[in-house]
């Protein structure tokens, strides 16, 4: 079982992300949050049991790029997938350099939530 | 007279942009909530903020996204209480019961806010990457993180902008189709001149024409105008009339060509029926658009109007002022000319 990080400050899509593992099978892994980017940026380097972030992009106290930066510069480690409205190749290619792992694209359904997870958990 | 301010917009340019966009609009919402929702565009105007806002007899709900780098505008998306109410519900996994408790209730609050503006960061989401992909690469949008708040409160007054107000808008009016709801409308608005940048073509290639005069007559005088002056349809002088006098009068002294005979009744027995025999038989207004807006006719007396060429139009009530200005806009269409 890993622990999994869903930093967004919306606590319906956190609600929706988790509804997603649920449904995708993955309901055995212990699910954290974290409410906005400073918070989750403390929680993904003070406990190195998190296996993988689920991150927003667009937060108001801290937006996910710098969240990612942030985290990597502390524990490079760490695969952090973005959770994000934003398509784009410019912006995906950002979230990437950042040291994002990955980026799912909303709205999701829960086998592309699966697909990303698989190769990481 | 007042000011006119509404143009119906023409450009298939635009009309094929508000096609892709709906479809994405309704995509998005199909995936994201796991339903059948149909969103189908009735058609366009040119309309300033005002009178987008103004026309709202129920609360609609605003959400907004700023152009980023490329275009310097706005974007708005209405949606009026009840695709509110059954968007957020749906969203959250409340069942059929508790939805129609809901919409019974008229209540949003708590966690449907956020949720309504987590449908909204969608929407938009999905309207940026088909517009950048689709349009211009350097086309992209920023969500606004605005509270969820009803048309008519000071939130949401504080939403638009001084400019917002002033500029012309291509408003496009789309038929909304959601489960456990009745079927309502969603409403979006973007710059008149964003078409120009994103084309290179007007929004409307009917503007600087100069249109004929529409008649709106209520004989039964149940107060309330037919055409608000907000609605004014531009380029036409609108005329309301409540008597047969303020008709014979107008027909005696009129120098300006009549383009559409709008009667608005409740009823169709006694003053209505009088007024649609003279008129119809009236030579100043043989070929003439004739539309009876009716609340509660049967269906012997809607024939007995169609029978006589005149489109009946039903209008329950409390009526919908942008849908009536768009039926209107609708009868008009074919038979629009210009007057030298």
């Amino acid at each position: 079982m890993a622990k999994i990080l869903i930093c967004d400050d919306s606590q319906v899509m956190r609600m929706l992300v988790k509804k997603s593992l649920r449904e995708a099978g993955l309901d055995g892994h212990e699910v954290i949050e974290a409410s906005g980017g400073i918070e989750g940026e403390k929680i993904a380097t003070s406990d190195p049991s998190i296996a993988v972030m689920l991150c927003d992009v667009n937060m108001p106290d801290q937006d996910g790029i710098t969240t990612v930066k942030n985290i990597v510069s502390k524990r490079q480690t760490l695969p952090i997938i973005m959770v994000t409205t934003e398509g784009g190749d410019q912006k995906i290619k950002e979230m990437k350099q950042a040291g994002a792992k990955g980026v799912l694209v909303k709205p999701f359904e829960a086998e592309d939530l699966k697909n990303i997870l698989e190769g990481i958990l | 007279m007042a000011e006119q301010k509404s143009k119906k917009v023409e450009s298939q340019k635009i009309s094929e942009l508000v096609e892709k966009s709906m479809g994405i609009l309704q995509e998005v919402t199909n995936k994201l909530l796991g339903i059948n929702c149909e969103l189908k565009p009735m058609g366009g105007m040119l309309l300033d903020l005002d009178s987008v806002v103004n026309c709202f007899k129920s609360s609609y709900y605003p959400l907004k996204a700023t152009f980023d780098k490329g275009f310097e505008g706005r974007l708005f998306l209405f949606l009026d209480e009840k695709a509110v109410i059954t968007l957020s519900s749906i969203l959250l996994g409340h069942g059929p019961e508790l939805i129609k408790e809901r919409l019974k209730e008229e209540l949003i609050e708590g966690l449907m806010t956020d949720a309504f503006s987590e449908i909204g960061n969608q929407l938009f989401g999905g309207l940026d990457r088909l517009w950048s992909k689709k349009y211009r690469s350097d086309l992209h949008l920023k969500k606004d993180f605005t509270p969820v708040v009803p048309h008519e409160s000071e939130e949401a007054l504080k939403f638009f902008s001084g400019d917002d107000r002033i500029n012309t808008w291509v408003t496009w009016i789309a038929k909304l189709k959601l489960p456990f709801c009745p079927e309502t409308k969603l409403i979006f608005l973007f710059p008149k001149n964003f078409s120009e940048w994103a084309f290179g073509e007007e929004a409307t290639r009917i503007d600087g024409k100069r249109f004929g005069q529409i008649i709106a007559m209520s004989p039964e005088g149940n107060g309330e105008r037919l055409i608000p002056d907000a609605f004014a349809l531009d380029g036409y002088v609108v005329e309301e009339i409540g008597s047969p006098k303020g008709l014979s009068r107008l027909l005696n002294t009129n120098d300006r060509p009549i383009s559409m005979v709008i009667l608005n009744v409740t009823s169709w027995q006694g003053l209505a029926k009088g007024w649609t025999e003279k008129l119809t038989k009236n030579p100043s207004l043989q070929g003439i658009p004739f539309v009876v807006f009716y609340e509660n006719l049967d269906l012997d007396e809607i024939k007995e109007i169609e029978k006589k060429g005149v489109h009946a139009e039903p209008l329950p009530k409390p009526s919908d002022r942008i849908e009536r200005i768009q039926r209107i806009l609708e009868v008009l269409s074919p038979t629009t000319k210009e007057v030298a």
